[in-house]
């Protein structure tokens, strides 16, 4: 099985089979991080979030991404981002590492969402209670 | 020579099309790619400041020289995650 992957999906992300995908017998840590969609953003309340993307520069953002974490000490590196509309509540990425030990873990998911949401070609188009949805830019 | 430029997020909205069209010299830069968006559609010059071109799959740096025959997309700052 191949160190890393990186995946755009439109179905729901499975975090039990992204924990089962990053289990190494020589791990004794496993971290996964789920960004999920939340009901307020800038004051104002979210009733949803569609998720657009340039899908090849993003997957291809995507597999550096995860591929600098395992040059970086992680056994194994799994990145998950959903596209499409999600309701609030659901996971919209899915960053995930496993090492031998916990310590190193929790610096390389931050500096990889850092970088997820720095390069990967993905916008949100944020739905709203009291008005027309609008594009995030910049995050 | 002529492009076809994909777009994306809110400058897909303010053209009003997945695409625009575009006649450059032969031999252009990305650089001059901006310049002359800017000039074509003045009302896009504030959001191209920050706007990154894709050539491909790739981001492109600003002296990389454009060709006909590439994917070029104009990327607005991402908000993934």
């Amino acid at each position: 099985m191949p160190a890393f992957e990186a995946r755009l999906c439109r179905e729901v992300i499975d975090t039990e089979a992204a924990r089962s995908w990053l289990t190494d017998d020589a791990c004794g840590a496993i971290h996964l991080f789920c960004g999920v969609v939340r009901d307020l953003n800038r004051d104002r309340s979210v009733t949803r979030i569609e998720y657009h993307a340039h899908e090849s520069l993003a997957l291809r953002s995507l597999e550096k991404i995860v591929e600098g974490l395992i040059q970086s000490g992680a056994k194994k590196a799994l990145a998950i981002h959903r596209l499409g509309m999600l309701e609030v509540g659901e996971t919209s990425i899915l960053l995930g590492v496993s090492l031998p030990h916990r310590k190193e873990g929790f610096a390389l998911l931050e500096r990889g969402m850092r970088e997820i949401k720095a390069d990967v070609a993905v916008w949100k188009h944020e739905h709203y209670t009291d008005g027309p949805p609008e594009w995030i830019e910049g995050s | 020579m002529d492009l076809e430029l994909l777009l994306f997020a809110s400058l897909k909205d303010d053209v009003g099309s997945p695409t625009l069209r575009l006649t450059i010299p032969e031999g252009s830069t990305v650089s001059t790619l901006l310049q002359e968006i800017g000039r074509a559609h003045p009302y896009l010059q504030e959001k191209l400041a920050h706007v990154r071109v894709a050539i491909g799959d790739e981001f492109a740096d600003p002296e990389a020289i454009i060709s006909a025959d590439q994917e070029i997309a104009l990327i607005p700052p991402v908000s993934g995650g």
